[in-house]
């Protein structure tokens, strides 16, 4: 299933939107990490997966949630993301965790439920690579279990119902004809 | 730069066409209708084709099948055959279609990927394998040829849009194709860059022996060195095909009705109650042809004048206090300074037109009337007297209404209906009220039955509608609209100036910055015209034309009735001379 | 004199990724700290990095180290073998917690500091292209996203110009955070139609030039990999190697639970 060029550039265009979003997003995870101390920032973690369930719900190919984040971190670098390369692997495996979620359904279902679990996919695999490389192993484990628990929702809240949601809205703007999304639409799905 | 083997001459025979067309029907996946059917047509070489037809016709998907950009980029099927020099264009390997058809779309925007001037000519070197080490020369080579070589390591989202399309024109030429497609080039243009544009084009067609598909819906710049129209109907075939000359006189009519502008001249000789009758059979599309056409008749002279002085309507009473102006307005953005000392009093009951060349400060100025300018600015701003501090914000939003160029910066809803009743419900009107007056206003702007639409999926052309009736419902006194025509067809440009009109003679004031002349000869009451910030002429529209300095400085041309008035005149001043020599040589 | 301006980005990269994965395993303040001090000492060294980008860019990194040194104090999991500081109700501060608070807070800054040398010292569109050539990112993914980076100004000013247009129409005029957020929806919608529909566009006018994806193409910007990469390479990794032997000399060495 050969990637059109068309696809990819307009990835690459939701991460720049989206990068302006994240960085919109980074004061509120500090606040509420300086309100509820670290798992703070899980609660706003899920946005930073929505490229991939968007990209994923709009063009619905094998591979368009690892992409997209993969893109979106590429970008974010570029951009001049202080967090340097790592945020190309770190995208790559919250992208995975959402693909995995993808892959399992055979990539033929992308009803609301799929989209939350995919949220949860990359949040689960966003929260196994930070227990390694950000040392979350350190927090005593009912800590760690809270923490999981909330990324775990915010991926479903803020990556999956969000990322539906915007999706769904663009697909009424008409700007989304020529992607599967249309597709979807027309045939009633 | 000819290449014999492009040509195929085969001794003696004529030429083979640059391009042909075979019954092509191109059809979305999603859609019930084809979008053209059966259209054939074959392209000479070195010809220059323009393909008219009224919007949504399909022209530009037309010339995206030509160069196999659709159906590959989108849900399509075409049907038929194009051939380029004989060659079915699916015969050609994907990379390779470049080097023979290039295409210039019209968002000067949306046509690169690199970041800098330098990387994106090289990016069309790279995708032709050109050796790394050819590619320095050659990019200079290729930028030189469109003035760029100076900006050679700018990033291009610094260029003005004229110099965007340059670029364009010699990335697209870089791989060297000798046939080019234009969809649109100049839509989003300034009338200066528009005629650059056009230069350097008919200037490479010249000297490459280009052949040229324009689809262009502002002609006046190309008409010249039109060989051939092609017109499309509605429905997507083929409607006539011919001289430009003959395509406009037997389809003048047809032309006017679908709203495509129609050259300046040829349009102003159907309005003109004294055209001879002769004209009519053939109609002029450029000035020389008007007047020879006209021999000087002197009705088309009178008429001519009457026109560029056209007597206005008895002003509506209206509020003497109600006045919005500027005193010393100054205005800096970095280190330039945009406006200097502006003093500038509008009334009701008028319509004023800001001119400037691009970059004279016009949308700044328009932005400060508005009351939505730049923070640092000096001077006073007063609205009935009373300054900034005086009004609150909504009592402000009352009264002066803006209208931004891009009508989708303005959409605040997810629906048609809510869009033009935002206002109305954010003064709390009742909400049977504004159910009556959105359907009336929707049913004015030719929008009924579109109320549950998005916004964003309308037409350009319904989205300006649009964006006007939101502005209309709000009934605000004083209306300002930036660019209010720009990439609108001539119907709906028209329709919108009508509307404006009304709304000055009923006592309400519109200040709008415009590119278009005709427009501003047609419509304005008064024309202001910045020139590097600084205001050098307020007055009605017809003293501006006779000011050629600055026209020239600002690179404005006066409209074509005002060029023709004095072409004639001109004629008569020769005529009336020779007469004269004459009558002295028989008299001694 | 090895600039790292110089270096090829992808290599630089490689290195940052491989130097976080290692020092990930160690939790004790010594090897992060030294390292700290080894990257400090090669963007002085070998960067031409201004100061003031450091003063800028690194007090967020020193709140957000700061913050982690705390809250892990706080809560960190710590074996019942560690002597006790103080404790009340959930909270329990153990020698082992801090030494880990220590250890995690030294080790965010250790991250910062060798991402800025790569942030700092790297032009994104060269970063692409070696990407390409020597990690062999397909064509088509790397072009993608350098016309997306393209888009980044004209979007600024789109939402600039929105932002306007929206005080016209009245609706910046929200307080509180539902109003806000329901503002930001309303830019993001247009801002992203606008911004697919510029891609589409962008993608075609790409492939009308000549544009196939396919690897067989040239490059204008000549990114290879040449000695000095292998010699920045080797000196991060001895400075690496130095830090964590000396934490082990030290006898403060410990991978996750586990003193060495």
């Amino acid at each position: 299933m050969k990637w059109k060029l068309r696809e990819i550039v307009v990835m690459a265009a939701l991460s720049v939107v989206f990068a302006v979003v994240y960085l919109a997003f980074l004061p509120v995870g500090s606040l509420l990490a300086g309100a509820l101390g670290p798992i703070g920032w899980d609660v706003v973690f899920g946005i930073w997966f929505i490229v991939s369930i968007i990209a994923a719900y709009i063009i619905r190919k094998p591979g368009a949630a690892f992409i997209s984040e993969t893109v979106a971190a590429a970008v974010e670098v570029m951009l001049g993301n202080m967090v340097g390369p790592m945020l190309i692997v770190s995208g790559m495996i919250q992208g995975l965790g959402a693909e995995t979620v993808f892959a399992l359904t055979r990539y033929k279902r992308y009803s609301l439920p799929v989209l939350i679990a995919a949220g949860m996919g990359a949040a689960a695999f966003s929260f196994a690579w930070g227990f390694y490389v950000s040392g979350l192993g350190a927090y005593r484990i009912e800590l760690l279990l809270a923490m999981f628990a909330v990324r775990l929702l915010s991926g479903a809240v803020l990556a999956g119902i969000l990322g539906k949601w915007v999706a769904d809205a663009l697909n009424r703007t008409g700007v989304l004809r020529s992607f599967a999304i249309a597709e979807g639409r027309r045939s009633g799905r | 730069m000819i290449r014999p083997a492009d040509h195929r001459h085969v001794s003696g025979a004529v030429p083979v066409p640059a391009v042909e067309a075979e019954r092509l029907t191109f059809r979305y996946r999603s859609g019930e209708k084809p979008v053209f059917r059966d259209v054939s047509f074959s392209v000479k070489q070195r010809e220059t084709v323009l393909f008219l037809g009224p919007s949504g016709c399909g022209k530009s998907t037309l010339m995206y099948c030509l160069n196999r950009l659709y159906p590959d980029s989108v849900d399509g099927i075409l049907e038929g055959t194009v051939k380029v020099y004989g060659q079915p264009v699916s015969d050609v390997p994907a990379g390779e279609l470049c080097r023979k058809i290039g295409i210039v779309f019209q968002d000067p925007d949306s046509q690169f990927c690199m970041t800098r001037v330098d990387e994106e000519v090289a990016f069309g070197l790279e995708n032709l394998g050109v050796p790394r080490s050819e590619m320095d020369e050659r990019i200079d080579r290729i930028l030189r040829q469109v003035g760029l070589a100076e900006y050679r390591r700018e990033r291009i989202h610094t260029l003005s849009g004229g110099m965007k399309q340059k670029l364009a024109v010699a990335c697209v030429l870089a791989a060297e194709p000798k046939i080019l497609i234009l969809d649109e080039p100049t839509a989003q243009l300034d009338p200066q860059s528009a005629r650059e544009i056009v230069h350097h084009i008919i200037k490479f067609q010249q000297e490459r022996g280009l052949t040229l598909l324009i689809v262009e819906h502002r002609l006046d710049e190309w008409i010249a060195h039109v060989d051939r129209c092609l017109l499309l109907h509605a429905d997507g075939g083929l409607l006539d095909e011919g001289a430009p000359r003959a395509c406009f006189t037997r389809h003048g009519k047809d032309l006017a009705h679908w709203g495509i502008w129609m050259p300046a001249v040829t349009q102003l000789t159907l309005e003109l109650p004294s055209s001879p009758d002769a004209v009519q059979e053939e109609l002029p599309v450029t000035e020389r042809q008007f007047i020879e056409a006209v021999k000087g008749a002197e009705s088309v002279t009178a008429d001519l004048e009457r026109r560029l002085q056209p007597p206005r309507p008895a002003e509506q009473p209206h509020d003497p206090e109600s006045v919005l102006s500027v005193d010393g307005l100054t205005v800096r953005i970095g280190n330039k300074t945009v406006l200097r000392r502006i003093d500038l009093a509008f009334r009701l009951g008028e319509l004023a037109a800001i001119v400037g060349a691009n970059g004279s400060g016009k949308t700044t100025l328009l932005q400060h009337l508005g009351g939505i300018g730049h923070k640092s600015s000096e001077g006073d701003w007063r609205l009935n007297g009373r300054p900034p501090s005086d009004w609150s914000q909504d009592e402000l939003r009352r009264r002066i209404g803006y209208v931004f160029q891009n009508p989708e910066h303005q959409f605040v809803t997810f629906t048609v209906f809510d869009e033009v009743a935002f206002g109305m419900r954010q003064q709390r009107l009742p909400e049977s009220a504004v159910h009556a007056e959105v359907r009336r206003l929707l049913q004015e702007s030719g929008l009924a039955g579109l109320e549950e639409a998005n916004p964003f999926s309308l037409s350009q052309g319904q989205k300006r509608r649009l964006s006007v009736a939101t502005m209309l419902a709000d009934e605000q006194q004083w209306l300002l609209l930036d660019e209010p025509t720009f990439g609108q067809d001539a119907r709906t440009s028209e329709q919108l100036m009508l509307l404006l009109r009304r709304r000055v003679e009923g006592g309400k004031a519109v200040i709008m910055v415009t590119h278009d002349m005709e427009l501003v000869q047609r419509y304005a009451d008064r024309v202001i015209l910045l020139m590097d910030g600084e205001v050098r002429y307020d007055g009605a529209p017809f003293g501006l034309w006779k000011q050629e300095d600055l026209l020239s400085q600002s690179g404005i041309i006066p409209p074509v009735c005002y060029r023709l008035r004095m072409m004639l005149e001109q004629q008569h001043v020769g005529e009336n001379a020779d007469a004269a020599f004459r009558t002295v040589e028989s008299g001694s | 004199m090895l600039r790292l301006e110089q270096l090829n980005p992808a290599v630089k990269a490689a290195t940052i990724v491989v130097c976080v994965l290692v020092l990930a395993l160690f939790y004790d303040p010594w090897t992060p700290l030294l390292f700290l001090a080894w990257t400090w000492g090669t963007g002085m060294l070998f960067g031409r990095i201004h100061w003031k980008k450091w003063v800028l860019f690194f007090p967020p990194f020193l709140l957000f180290a700061f913050g982690y040194f705390w809250t892990v104090a706080l809560f960190a999991g710590a074996s019942e073998t560690s002597s006790v500081w103080w404790e009340w109700g959930w909270i329990r501060i153990t020698q082992e917690g801090l030494d880990k608070g220590l250890s995690l807070g030294l080790r965010v800054l250790a991250f910062a500091s060798i991402s800025f040398i790569f942030v700092f010292t790297t032009d994104p569109v060269h970063f692409i292209y070696s990407l390409m050539r020597q990690c062999k990112l397909p064509p088509k993914l790397a072009y993608g996203i350098l016309a997306g980076f393209r888009f980044m100004p004209s979007l600024r000013e789109e939402f600039a110009i929105m932002k306007k247009a929206h005080m016209i129409r009245g609706v910046d005029r929200a307080k509180g955070w539902r109003e806000r957020a329901k503002r930001l929806g309303r830019y993001v919608i247009p801002l992203l139609a606008a911004a697919i529909r510029k891609a589409e566009r962008t993608a075609m006018a790409m492939e009308s030039k000549g544009f196939t994806g396919d690897r067989n193409r040239t490059y204008y910007y000549d990114m290879k990999v040449t000695g000095k990469d292998g010699m920045y390479v080797a000196w991060m990794l001895v400075g690496l190697i130095i830090s964590v032997t000396v934490s082990w000399k030290l006898g403060t060495l410990t991978l996750y639970r586990i003193q060495l």
